[in-house]
């Protein structure tokens, strides 16, 4: 990857990361992208609320009414979309206080939602990173390979040309992910049972996702005897695949803006500068 | 016994899959996340250890009925 020619800075980069978390798109006409802004907020909100009419935003009273608190909706993947989770409470709340059944669409939907909070949370890296590169395409070279490691996790190592950490991430994941499934007897796909353990096994990213539309609704007939190792293991491998998108950006962002590499290790001693003497 | 044995399993490839992942977050060259994973996954699994001698020494101990 080539380094970045010209970097210069279009604005704050945490005000433009802060102005997407309250509005999508809001940070990149911040930064003078108004097209890209206006794509993103119909993107993301677009997802958002679509996900909300079919969920008819009921997805919060899956919270048993001991955990509901203005605070409780703060551990999931909405809040990567925060002016549309405010929102949400703010008009849908934890419902009308009566038990009242789910609406058909209601998986669909509420991953949907979810799913905006986490396009939202990578539409502001975007925004940071464009606020310190010469161009947008620098931004979407930064942003592409995260992306693809929600898609497939190790997809974005894979596209750096990290092959053997990316096969790694994978495999390791991968296995925890179907692993905890099987445990748990597929119990653990569902939002509705498991509130919190769903919220972050969703990192795991498209293959739990189409896991959940194709078994998601399994009905638990007889106790699952693994059942809590279960739902450890895929929120495990959902949150450690957050840690390797941050590993990918990382990575990225060193390539094309020209960063030091993140490392655990200290830095071996400069070697020292050879004394040169002048004489008169 | 048998039901140790899984959980002795599963905790190995979760603790795996933690220090790996937990590797590669902090050193993103290769080389040398390889060279430090080994002691990662001996201070974690050691440290594990040490607590599971812990925790049976107070269970046998100060939580102990008998």
């Amino acid at each position: 990857m080539a380094l970045d020619p010209k970097p210069a800075r279009r604005g704050d980069p945490t005000v433009a990361a802060l102005l997407t978390w309250f509005l999508p798109g809001a940070g990149h006409a911040y930064l003078g992208q108004f097209g890209l802004g206006l794509a993103l907020f119909a993107l993301v909100d677009g997802l958002f609320f679509l996900g909300l009419q079919l969920s008819n935003g009921m997805t919060f009273e899956f919270l048993d009414p001991e955990l509901r608190s203005p605070f409780a909706p703060v551990l999931s993947p909405e809040i990567g979309n925060l002016g549309g989770m405010l929102w949400q409470m703010r008009n849908h709340g934890f419902g009308p206080g009566i038990v009242r059944p789910f609406p058909e669409a209601i998986v669909f939907g509420s991953m949907l939602a979810a799913l905006s909070g986490v396009l939202n949370g990578l539409a502001m890296c975007h925004a940071h990173t464009l606020a310190r590169a010469s161009s947008v395409q620098v931004a979407h070279r930064v942003l592409l390979p995260t992306a693809a490691g929600f898609v497939v996790p190790g997809l974005g190592h894979l596209m750096q040309g990290r092959r053997a950490r990316g096969l790694v991430v994978f495999a390791l994941l991968m296995s925890c992910f179907v692993l905890g499934t099987l445990l748990a007897e597929g119990s653990n796909l569902s939002r509705e049972r498991h509130f919190y353990y769903w919220a972050g096994q969703f990192g795991i990213g498209l293959p739990g996702m189409l896991a959940e539309l194709a078994f998601g609704k399994l009905r638990v007939t007889s106790d699952i005897p693994y059942v809590d190792g279960g739902l450890v293991f895929g929120c495990v491998a959902g949150m450690l695949n957050l840690l390797a998108l941050i590993d990918v950006y990382g990575w990225s962002e060193s390539q094309e803006l020209g960063l030091p590499l993140k490392s655990s290790e200290p830095e071996s001693p400069a070697p020292a500068a050879s004394k040169v003497e002048i004489r008169l | 016994m048998s039901g140790v044995l899984v959980h002795i399993a599963l905790f190995l490839l979760m603790g795996t899959a933690i220090v790996t992942l937990g590797t590669f977050y902090s050193d993103a060259d290769d080389g040398r996340a390889r060279q430090a994973w080994p002691r990662r996954m001996l201070g974690f699994f050691g440290g594990c250890l040490v607590l599971v001698v812990v925790m049976l020494v107070c269970e046998h101990t100060f939580a102990s009925l008998g």
